[in-house]
């Protein structure tokens, strides 16, 4: 069950030190609500990446307790990790997408490899790449297309699932200012459909022109968390 | 399982070098095995006649001889007794050899009664053998005794000697093939890095991106089960006509068995489970390496 504005995303005092190396996260306590749309910003080496790692289960918190959906992840067993993850999706710097495969075909993984019936899956894939205006490019391979097209593939691979959670990290990195703003639009786009987004970043012309929540790290702490101000 | 054969297809040349060593490590302990079958099967032809012949003193009354078979016939490891008179033994000697004139010319029988001893076990060993002769020589009536087709058993006791070696051999080549294949997979699993760490970001669960890489190890122990059929099945055939020259030199019935579909289906289980082996040990060790190094992935 789920109600409207319950937290999807909860930290509780979460701490995460690295096996080598410094705390990278101390006593974080975060609260996002569903569909809401935040940025996460701070200095190299703040722990943005850290966080959202935490959140997909690529890393395990070393104290603290981080619940996504209610479910509390530090119960989560090692087998339970790819039923989770399918839950959420994720957007990189680099797109990730497999040279040898088209475009649709890269989009369809995330369906594949949850042993989607195959009826469903083209509709899906046809459906996502709309939504970030790509349809029509379904049947090319990943080199022909532009900078701007593979990131905004690569969305589309994030969200056919219709996950509830899209984790970004540093999405806009290799794009120029203009292409950013395209691909912050798709975000606002699917946030705007009720999936609750979270965006690393330190670009700070984007979050100036998209006045969102802002919560801003440093040294592995909240320093500030700054609400959405209604522009 | 189909997207995996033609990835495969789709580069021939490492994928049949690779199919072909492996048919070469399992066509050597397989040909060996079924020539050894043939070689068994053609020595045991031969030692359902072994037994002991045994010389009776010379001029000994028929009626001695005989109730020295009977007695004899009562052990328990002898099978069967026969009994061949002196005359018997000459009639047969004369007729065999064509020297009937000069043998009559002796005036007397030159030549022993013979009792033929087989043993009751249908393939004693050489020990048996010697002791059953041992026995037979120690009885007051008995000349000498002469253990017949000796050298069948010799050859027996060979085959299954190689037949061990046979089987170490295998087990060493298997383990070539698990090498050949566990080398093929992980240079494939470097080669597809990006795809695994993308998998596993998007949920793929440790079983799907597994299951392309063990569906291919599967492939290749079956292409070298192929492989390695044709290469037996060829080597037999190419055999088969002087062995059959030569049975036929010895009057014999003896022909070459090939691999018949038992040994076929053994040879491609085989084949195809060391390949899936292969490909669970790279997938392990590999796969796994790939997951811890995950955040490399872009984050
Ligand atoms: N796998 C790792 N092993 C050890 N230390 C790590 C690892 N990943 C990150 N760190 C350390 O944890 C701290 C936080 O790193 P993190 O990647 O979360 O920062 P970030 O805010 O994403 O930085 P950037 O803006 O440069 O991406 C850094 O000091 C980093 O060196
Ligand atoms: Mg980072």
């Amino acid at each position: 069950m789920h109600c409207e504005f319950v937290a999807v995303i909860r930290l509780d005092r979460v701490s995460k030190r690295y096996a080598e190396g410094a705390e990278a996260l101390s006593e974080v306590s975060l609260e996002i609500e569903n569909g809401e749309m935040v940025f996460l910003t701070g200095h190299s080496g703040a722990g943005k990446s850290t966080l959202l790692k935490l959140i997909i289960l690529m890393e395990r918190p070393t104290q603290g307790q981080l619940f996504v959906d209610g479910r509390n992840l530090g119960q989560a067993r090692v087998s339970e990790i790819p039923a989770l993850r399918r839950q959420i999706g994720v957007v990189l710097q680099n797109p990730h997408l497999l040279p040898d495969r088209s475009v649709h075909e890269n989009v369809a993984l995330p369906l594949l490899v949850a042993d989607q019936p195959v009826r469903s899956v083209d509709r899906r894939v046809r459906a996502a790449l709309d939504l970030v205006g790509l349809e029509p490019l379904a049947q090319r391979m990943p080199v022909s297309l532009s900078a701007g097209e593979q990131q905004r593939v690569s969305i589309a691979r994030a969200v056919v699932n219709r996950p509830r959670i899209l984790l970004a990290d540093e999405p806009t990195g290799n794009l120029d200012a203009e292409l950013s703003t395209e691909i912050m639009q798709q975000f606002m786009h699917l946030n705007a459909a009720e999936v609750t987004v979270v965006i690393a970043t330190h670009d700070v012309l984007l979050i100036k022109q998209f006045p969102r929540r802002n919560v801003l790290l440093r040294n592995g702490q909240v320093e500030r968390d700054q609400p959405a101000t209604t522009p | 399982m189909r997207e995996s054969l033609l990835r495969l297809l789709a580069m021939p040349l490492p994928t049949a070098l690779s199919c072909l060593t492996i048919g070469v490590a399992l066509a050597l302990p397989m040909g060996l095995y079924i020539v050894l079958g043939n070689l068994d099967a053609l020595g045991r032809s031969w030692e359902r006649s072994i037994g002991v012949s045994v010389f009776l003193h010379l001029h000994m009354e028929d009626s001695r001889g005989q109730a020295l078979a009977q007695r004899v016939r009562e052990w328990p490891e002898v099978g069967s007794v026969e009994w061949r008179s002196a005359q018997e033994s000459l009639e047969e000697f004369r007729n065999w050899s064509g020297f009937g004139d000069i043998i009559e010319g002796l005036g007397q029988n030159p030549l022993p009664a013979v009792l033929s001893v087989r043993p009751s076990e249908a393939f004693p060993s050489a020990a048996q053998m010697a002791a059953l002769r041992e026995a037979l020589v120690a009885l007051p009536e008995v000349e000498d005794a002469r253990v017949d087709l000796e050298w069948a058993q010799r050859l027996r006791e060979l085959v299954q000697l190689g037949r061990r070696f046979t089987v170490a051999l295998g087990l060493l080549l298997s383990l070539g093939v698990v090498v050949v294949v566990y080398n093929a997979i992980r240079s494939s699993i470097a080669a597809r890095r990006l795809e695994i760490v993308v998998m596993q970001l998007v949920g793929g669960s440790p079983a799907f991106v597994r299951r392309p890489f063990l569906y291919s190890g599967l492939w290749y122990g079956f292409g070298g089960g192929i492989c390695a059929w044709l290469v037996v099945q060829s080597y037999l055939l190419w055999i088969s006509a002087p062995v059959a020259r030569l049975a036929q030199l010895y009057d014999s019935q003896f022909a070459l068995s090939g691999l018949g579909w038992v040994h076929s289906v053994a040879l491609f289980g085989i084949a195809t489970f060391f390949g899936l082996l292969g490909a669970w040990f790279a997938v392990v060790r590999q796969v796994a390496q790939i997951g811890a190094e995950e955040d490399g992935a872009g984050f």
